[in-house]
């Protein structure tokens, strides 16, 4: 770059490499309005000035005879090419003067050590820049993007003291915890690997892997227990209030019953499962059923099994009644419904056991003439304490046998074996049709389990893809970059880590925009998130927000093998294509049968697939245009109502 | 083949010995446990065997080792609990036994031995080295190879022996020469029970270097050996994990498990199940750091210095023929006249 273009176009790097104290202590006050960095750039070097006590102009052009035959500012030529091509500098032969310059008031001592530690800065920039990945920075970091600082002299001068990564290749917090050495010495970890922990061996981020963090913070099942056991804040109802709140059960005439089970109140708490049960609710409403719903009183990860006559809460007709003993309730049904000759059609369905205590359960069911019912597989844990069947959090286990080394180890491994006898009793004492809604959950769920469903197994998908014609266009595909996603929860099991690993990786990647559809943001995740609430009122909402960012890709890295995953359809409904593992179950059954993505190994084989042409065959602009919508199921009531 | 099987620690270590000695009694359930305790127990702990996963203990101070209290001195906890190894082998190899096992208490099984009882009637000594393959990481020829040529060959960790024969013949020379020179003195060539087994292979015929990479897996040889866990069990390179050696519990052991570990997360999943053991079998009426014979009678904390001059010394040694003592004419006292007592 020549001298007079520099002038139009200095960088902030060779902006804050001009050591303003210096200059003006060297060559007196400059004309208003022009900074040390211009006039150096303009005249200064020209005029043999050095801009900094590090760099002597005179120096660097004698020994680089090459330099001082073109029109390169000397002090920008190092910064962008000598550095690299490894040309030395020289200190100005002014530097001592200035450095050593008498100090008599607390001021200009105060003055002095600013000027060594910006000396310090000066240097530690050199070092680092060629390898300092600005976009990465602002990528992550989109509060520096509106400060006055330039990304690099930022994190040299606070970045790195707030943990803050330099680019995708250093994590600043692992060499810190990983050299105690560097720790103590307080040095910025990034200059310290460029300068010397690379060529000590030293490794720049944490090569253990996301498993390595979720297994170091993991608590034991106990103390997760503890921390989800909440205070209730309801009160025990009496039995006379149970007996009024069931005289409202006249829907139907005492002709239809149903009731669900599952881990909590639907109508309070939102989540995938809770709108399937709401649909579910509201079909066997326009059919004039009774509907009790029953769920724990309070949250539990596990069947209760050892709770006696657990405080059981009800729902009568999507009504919260309250909560009250099972005992009483099961005492209060008992004398309240006729069960040998009224209730000519009902039934009962299992969502989930979790936070019950099967038998008190199994004895309210009872007290109505409840024999045969259903058992969804949402999860799995009627086959283990980990409902997804990952071992410690962190791998898919197979279920094996209780006694094996892997349920040894595992932080679910001794709490199965009770959950496995409190699904064994339930399933002996009812006569259960196990509802899956994927072949997939059902094949795991069979090839995992002992239980023997008396009244046969079926497959019941959630919901359908319907094609539909697209919504309006948000501008033009062609030439921007891959939009790529995550949905929804944030959590390990979801395959969060690896989509947070996966945008660090390629944060300053101009290729691609990551995103983040959910509810709650992420720190420290170079992802824009983008708030989607998904409930009864708007089931669409996510489809039409993948539609409107023009999502291309959604990363859908499930550990487990998931039993159905409203998200992916979700994602396809919106135009979007799905990456997913092997070990992601229905969403990668999803993927093969429909097309609309790519199945993959392993995290490698993802990261190598966004190093080559992932837009070549999954951008929406190479792909057919597909849009469809959900058409939902009603759960149960679709197979009740096929019973006749 | 009836198979005696032994641990020697002190009581300070009686959490890291219930583990192992729980998983003995799942995958040997026709073994005979024994603990070897070079302690006294606490007067806190109400310590019952009966109530312990294994089925005996002997205590180090009824080995019939001669002079005991002056032996016991020249030792720190962890010279005395290895060198007492040698007496208690050669003494279970007239106990009935066909094979010795011994398992330091900080190991544990995940699968059954019944390998290694098929070898011993081949062998009649099975030693474990440390690692067995050659590295090309530098950090690794130092931590691992260069460790290991200070240390010794073969981890004794791990142990097994016939009763007669060959196995018979170590047992009396291992025996030997630990209670003279079981101490932790890498520049004159010994480190406590470990260096000496560098002799074995030239000294005795029928020894097996079991190579099996399931086997006494630790953080020394973690970075040739990949663990996977399965349905089907556990497997290190393959081959079914047979026991671990959970060196070094604390900081630095999660310094070199990451180090060699890497990625390969089943080996902290391992690790956390078992912190969850000790956590659970750790009795806290032990107090923390107990150990009997690391006091002299009036409660002053033994230097390992004071132990140092004594073992180095016949005289002082003929002189105070009970060190522990304190008072008039006691050691303690010499010591404290030479200023070589902290105050």
């Amino acid at each position: 770059m020549e001298g007079v273009a520099m002038q139009a176009s200095l960088s902030e790097a060779f902006s804050s490499a001009v050591d303003e104290g210096f200059y003006l202590h060297t060559y007196g006050d400059l004309p208003p309005g022009v900074t040390p960095a211009s006039h150096y750039a303009t005249v200064g070097w020209r005029q043999g000035h050095d801009p900094s006590p590090w760099f002597s102009t005179e120096a660097y052009l004698e020994e680089n005879p090459d330099v001082a035959q073109t029109d390169f500012v000397p002090l920008f030529h190092y910064l962008e090419f000598g550095v690299a091509e490894g040309r030395e500098c020289k200190p100005s032969r002014y530097a001592e003067a200035y450095l050593t310059r008498d100090l008599v008031t607390t001021q200009q001592e105060s003055c002095a050590q600013a000027t060594v530690q910006s000396e310090e800065y000066e240097y530690q920039k050199l070092v680092i820049r060629k390898e300092f990945d600005p976009d990465f920075y602002l990528a992550l970091n989109p509060d520096v993007a509106t400060s006055p600082t330039d990304p690099l002299s930022h994190f040299v001068e606070f970045g790195w003291r707030e943990g803050r990564d330099p680019n995708a290749f250093f994590s600043t917090s692992t060499y810190l915890e990983e050299n105690p050495d560097v720790a103590n010495a307080g040095v910025n970890p990034f200059y310290h690997y460029v300068a010397a922990g690379r060529s000590e061996g030293r490794s720049p981020r944490s090569t253990l892997g996301f498993r390595y963090h979720v297994l170091l913070n993991q608590p034991d099942l106990d103390k997760r227990m503890a921390t989800v056991l909440q205070v209730p804040t309801w009160r025990l109802g009496s039995k006379f209030q149970l007996e009024h709140a069931l005289s409202s059960l006249t829907r139907s005439k005492q002709q239809r019953l149903y009731i669900s089970v599952s881990h909590d109140d639907f109508t309070e708490n939102v989540g995938g499962v809770q709108l399937c049960l709401q649909r579910e609710a509201d079909a066997f409403a326009e059919r004039d059923f009774d509907h009790l719903h029953f769920f724990p009183g309070r949250m539990f990860l596990v069947t209760d099994h050892e709770g006696e006559d657990p405080p059981t809460g009800l729902l009568i007709n999507g009504n919260a009644a309250g909560h009250f003993r099972a005992s009483s309730i099961a005492q209060v049904l008992g004398e309240t419904v006729d069960t040998a000759s009224a209730w000519s059609q009902r039934s009962f369905a299992i969502h989930s056991l979790l936070g019950h205590n099967v038998k008190s359960l199994a004895a309210i069911l009872k007290s109505v003439g409840m024999d045969d019912g259903y058992f969804w597989v949402h999860d799995y844990a009627s086959i283990s304490a980990g409902l997804q069947l990952l071992r410690n959090d962190v791998e898919f286990c197979g279920a094996p046998p209780p006694d094996s080394t892997a349920c040894q180890i595992c932080v679910y491994g001794e709490r199965r074996r009770i959950q496995l006898a409190d699904h064994a009793f339930f399933f002996n004492e009812f006569n259960l049709t196990v509802i899956a809604p994927s072949q997939t959950a059902l094949n795991t769920w069979k090839g995992g389990t002992k239980l023997d469903p008396r009244g046969g197994e079926c497959v019941h998908p959630h919901c359908r893809l319907i094609p539909r014609p697209a919504r309006e266009r948000f501008g033009d595909d062609h030439g921007r970059r891959l939009n790529v996603a995550f949905l929804g929860q944030p959590a390990v099991h979801k395959g969060w880590p690896v989509y947070r690993d996966l945008s660090l990786r390629f944060a300053g990647d101009r290729r691609f925009r990551f995103f983040h559809l959910g509810m709650h943001r992420q720190p420290h995740v170079p992802a824009e998130f983008v708030e989607v609430r998904v409930s009864a009122g708007d089931p669409e909402a996510m489809i039409a927000k993948i539609e409107e960012l023009q999502i291309d890709v959604v990363i859908i890295w499930s550990l487990w093998p998931e039993t159905f995953c409203f998200t992916a359809y979700e994602a396809v409904a919106g135009g979007a294509a799905v990456i997913a593992p092997d070990c992601s179950g229905n969403v990668a059954r999803m993927v093969h049968e429909t097309g609309k993505g790519l199945v993959l190994a392993d995290e490698a084989a993802l990261t190598r697939l966004f190093e080559s042409d992932v837009a070549e065959s999954l951008a929406r602009s190479n792909r057919p245009e597909e849009h469809f919508r959900l058409e939902l199921s009603t759960m149960t009531a679709d197979l009740v109502g096929a019973r006749g | 083949m009836k198979v005696l099987c032994f641990s020697s620690f002190s009581f300070g270590y009686l959490n890291r010995a219930r583990v192992l000695f729980n998983s003995l009694r799942k995958y040997q359930p026709d073994w005979e446990l024994v603990a070897l305790i070079t302690d006294e127990p606490p007067p806190s702990l109400n310590f019952c065997v009966e109530n312990e996963p294994f089925d005996s203990v002997h205590y180090a101070d009824r080995l019939g080792i001669e002079d005991f209290r002056s032996w016991i001195f020249k030792h720190d906890v962890i010279e005395a609990c290895t060198a007492v190894k040698g007496p208690f082998t050669r003494m279970a190899c007239s106990s009935g036994a066909d094979a010795i096992v011994y398992l330091d208490p900080d190991t544990c099984l995940f699968a059954s031995l019944s390998p290694l009882e098929e070898l011993l009637e081949n062998y009649d000594v099975v030693l474990t080295p440390h690692t067995v393959t050659p590295t090309d990481d530098p950090r690794a020829v130092i931590d691992n190879e260069i460790c290991s040529l200070k240390t010794g060959i073969y981890n004794l960790g791990f142990c097994a022996i016939r009763t007669t024969g060959e196995g018979l013949r170590f047992a009396d020379w291992w025996a030997d020469r630990l209670l003279t020179y079981g101490y932790d003195d890498i520049p004159n060539g010994l480190f406590v029970d470990q260096r000496w087994c560098d002799l074995a292979p030239a000294l005795f015929d029928r020894v097996k270097i079991l190579r099996d990479p399931g086997y006494n897996v630790a953080s020394w040889n973690l970075i040739d050996r990949k663990l996977a866990i399965s349905p089907e069990g556990a497997t290190v390179n393959g081959s079914p994990l047979r026991f671990w050696h959970f060196t070094k519990l604390g900081r630095i052991a999660d310094v070199m498990t990451k180090r060699y570990a890497g990625d390969n997360f089943p080996v902290y999943e391992i690790w956390n199940w078992y912190r969850r053991q000790i956590e659970q079998t750790t009795d806290t009426t032990i107090p923390s750091g107990y150990w009997t014979y690391s006091v002299y009678d009036n409660g002053v904390p033994i230097a390992k210095a004071h132990r140092v001059r004594y073992r180095s010394d016949p005289n002082i040694q003929r002189q105070f023929g009970n060190p522990f003592r304190t008072g008039a004419g006691s050691y303690y006292e010499w010591l404290s006249g030479m200023g070589l007592v902290d105050a």
